[in-house]
């Protein structure tokens, strides 16, 4: 279960991303952040997965709140989330199946050929399994969305914070990824999701947060 | 400990696959420390090769013992019993005064030795004791010569070792300034260790990022840049130790020819294993301290960390 629990943001520019932000939600539930562009959809998924330190207030995932001082337990904290970032950020100078390893090799606990097992199976679940050896710059914008989403995956996350999974996308490629969420939900896994995304929204059938200007609306 | 050995062996590989991606500038940079390094390691070796012909090709110092000139023989007798003992002596004779008077006859142009005792009144020469240590550093002839002043019946000890001194006095000089080439040579391993993560950092900005939110640790982050520095130190050295080998090969052969003009042999001789060892130890040290100090302050210039 994650609790914010008054998450303010401000920016040392003094602009107020999120103010007195108050939400709870329930392992394997389905969250949609909405909101217009700049209301602090994408600054509320960054402080849940600790790469932003809240001004005040605290995250709390399983009666564990988030130490924002100590870089080593940010560190850890950040792997225990499947992250999708909005503008993909993929290695292209790698290939998918090394894309995909890269989070299995940063928490270092499996041999190479148990992390290639469940590379292989990541990339199946999404499709991608016959473009291990393609370079991500070779695949469309939708299948690079499934790749990001292969990476969030592989370490088996029990948590995914997806921003705008499908932004950029046409209405096929937005419909597979959003298949592809409801078939992981199904599975257990929660979704935290920040959209403007009416079609996503509606097909995925989520409880939905809107924000407003850095406020919960009511 | 697994997980450990793990992610070496994975920045291991992940260093050599960045080497390979860029080889040319890697060599550009390797070069650049190579021959930078190169002449002081050059100065180094043929200075312990001075040294060590100094050695084996100079003249042993001998510290000559006069005896006052009522020294009579039993004192003599003392004296060289005493001079058996000490460990710090290699060999020693003894030179009485009539020898003495003997050698300077020849030297001297007078027709016969009473010509010479007549011209002088008597024997004017003391009997003496010439001495070679075991050890000839001028340190060690300057304390055997103060040591032996306080004997009794010693009125004067003359210690030849001024040109020893004078030798020594070049080699530190010549030390002394290998030292200060290294210092220098240090900063300039800094500098291009650092100069070069820098830019690796910039080309690989991205991935850093990347790696960041995905949940790597500072230590996951930076380990493959301090492999990067400490292997270009190293390989490096290796370089400069390869060409001044190469270097020394081709003195040889022209000196090997000069050298049987004169009828002896001479060849220079490359580092000593040991110090082999220091110089590859000591710019890898210099490499990762370099990248350590580059990959500190320009990923937490990313606002990163």
């Amino acid at each position: 279960m994650i609790v914010i629990n008054n998450v303010t943001k401000r920016y040392p520019d003094g602009f107020t991303a999120l103010s007195n932000i108050h939400l709870t939600v329930e392992s394997g539930e389905k969250v949609c952040i909405t909101g217009h562009s700049g209301a602090g959809k994408s600054t509320l998924l960054k402080i849940i997965a600790g790469i932003s330190p809240p001004t005040s207030g605290s995250v709390v995932i399983n009666n564990t709140s988030l130490n924002p001082h100590n870089s080593s337990l940010k560190a850890l904290w950040r792997r225990q989330f499947g992250l999708m970032f909005e503008d993909h950020k993929l290695l292209f100078d790698r290939s998918v199946f090394h894309n995909v390893l890269l989070p299995l090799e940063i928490i270092g606990a499996h041999s190479f050929k148990q992390c290639a097992q469940k590379v292989r199976a990541a990339l199946d679940k999404v499709g991608l399994a016959a473009f291990e050896k393609s370079l991500p710059a070779t695949l469309s914008g939708g299948e690079q969305q499934r790749l990001c989403m292969a990476r969030a995956l592989v370490h088996n996350p029990r948590i995914l914070l997806i921003d705008e999974p499908t932004a950029n996308l046409d209405a096929d490629y937005a419909l597979q990824i959003s298949d592809l969420l409801l078939g992981f939900n199904q599975l257990g896994v929660t979704l935290l999701i920040a959209t403007h995304d009416q079609a996503l929204i509606s097909r995925l059938n989520p409880r939905c947060v809107g924000l407003l200007q850095g406020h919960i609306l009511p | 400990m697994k997980a450990w050995i793990r992610a070496h062996a994975r920045c291991f590989q992940l260093t050599f696959l960045r080497i390979i991606h860029a080889p040319f500038s890697y060599l550009f940079n390797l070069s650049v420390i190579a021959v930078t390094f190169c002449l002081p390691l050059a100065f180094y070796v043929l200075l312990c090769n001075f040294q060590s012909l100094i050695e084996t090709r100079s003249p042993t110092p001998q510290i000559s013992l006069f005896l006052s000139n009522d020294a009579q023989d039993n004192d003599v007798l003392a004296l060289e019993q005493r001079l058996q003992k000490s460990e710090a002596i290699d060999k020693f004779h003894f030179v009485s005064r009539d020898q003495a008077l003997s050698s300077i006859h020849g030297l001297s142009g007078f027709s016969s030795l009473s010509e010479l005792v007549s011209v002088l009144g008597r024997n004017p020469l003391p009997h003496a004791f010439v001495v070679q240590a075991k050890s000839n550093s001028p340190k060690n002839l300057e304390h055997l010569k103060q040591e032996f002043q306080k004997w009794p019946k010693v009125s004067h000890v003359q210690v030849d070792s001024a040109w020893a001194q004078r030798i020594e006095d070049a080699l530190s000089l010549g030390q002394y300034t290998v030292w200060t080439f290294s210092v220098l040579l240090a900063f300039m391993l800094i500098s291009v260790s650092f100069n070069t993560i820098r830019l690796q950092i910039l080309t690989h900005q991205a991935e850093i990022e990347l790696t960041y939110l995905l949940g790597a640790s500072h230590a996951y982050i930076r380990r493959p840049y301090l492999y990067y520095g400490t292997f270009l130190g190293l390989f490096g050295a290796l370089l400069a130790w390869l060409m001044v080998a190469t270097g020394l090969m081709a003195i040889n052969q022209q000196l090997a020819l000069l050298a049987t003009h004169f009828n002896f042999h001479i060849s220079l001789s490359h580092l000593s294993g040991q110090d082999s060892l220091s110089v590859c130890v000591f710019c890898a040290g210099f490499g990762w301290l370099g990248a350590w100090i580059s990959v500190s302050r320009n990923i937490f210039a990313l606002r990163l960390l």
